[in-house]
């Protein structure tokens, strides 16, 4: 996805991987606060843009997990969605770690 | 986000969106944002970037896109106000949906408000560019056929 986007555009991929792990890492700060608050409209919200943008970006295991966590608080209780919180965490460190290697295989599935 | 953030660009000739037909995105993440400006710059007009519903009613009011990718969750009352208005306001521009996540009952909801097809949040720049086409031939039938 980011190599068909960036067209071998060193300086773009830079930019938006830059951009994209910024907001990631924001996202997933204000998904554990929403979490400890017990708001569930707030780990919602934040784990559907997380979503969004993962995807978007081609990150899809880190889509698919912030996407469980969306399905987990519409369908179970809110502390169901902590077990997936952690498994957030590992993800996006998995997929910034590529992503900043510049991985051909980009994680990302 | 501020109001500053949002992107414009002035309306132009008419005989311009013969060639590149002219494109607003709303979204209010600027990383979806900035991947489908990416994405969609070769092949369409971008003439304008909101970030609310209220920034996408004004732009696309302002600049008169042939098409407008419309998100789902947006401040401002979404993306299924945004729809209803630009589908009142201005009828000349093919809406279509923006969603991560489709079975979101609000895409239909807002398909049925006005916008004409569905993207999904992950497509690549061909498929993008193939809808996004064939929903302004869509649309301006579909105003030819009204008309």
């Amino acid at each position: 996805m980011l190599a068909e986007i960036c067209d071998g555009n060193a300086e773009l991929r830079q930019r938006l991987v830059t951009m994209f792990l910024d907001q990631a890492r924001s996202d997933i700060t204000a998904l554990a606060a929403a979490l400890a608050a017990s708001d569930a409209d707030g780990v919602r919200t934040t784990a559907h843009a997380l979503k969004g943008s993962s995807a978007v970006i081609g990150a899809k295991r880190l889509s698919a997990v912030a996407g469980r966590i969306c399905d987990t608080v519409a369908t179970y209780r809110l502390t169901d969605a902590f077990p997936h919180q952690a498994e957030l965490e590992l993800v996006y460190e998995l997929t910034a770690a590529a992503l900043l290697s510049n991985d051909p295989t980009e994680v990302i599935s | 986000m501020s109001a500053d953030t949002a992107r414009t660009a002035p309306a132009r000739d008419d005989t311009q969106h013969r060639h590149t037909p002219r494109l607003l995105i709303a979204d209010d993440d600027i990383v979806v944002q900035s991947m489908l400006c990416a994405q969609l710059d070769r092949a369409f007009d971008i003439v304008g970037g909101a970030l609310d519903t209220d920034q996408a009613i004004k732009l696309a009011e302002s600049c008169q896109p042939d098409v407008a990718i419309i998100d789902v969750e947006m401040p401002c009352g979404g993306g299924l106000r945004a729809t209803r208005e630009i589908h009142e306001r201005v009828p000349r521009t093919a809406i279509v949906v923006l969603s991560a996540d489709e079975s979101d009952a609000t895409v239909l909801a807002i398909l049925n408000a006005g916008a004409i097809a569905y993207l999904r949040k992950g497509m690549t720049g061909q498929e993008l560019t193939r809808i996004l086409h064939a929903s302004i031939a869509a649309h301006a039938k579909s105003l030819a056929g009204n008309g």
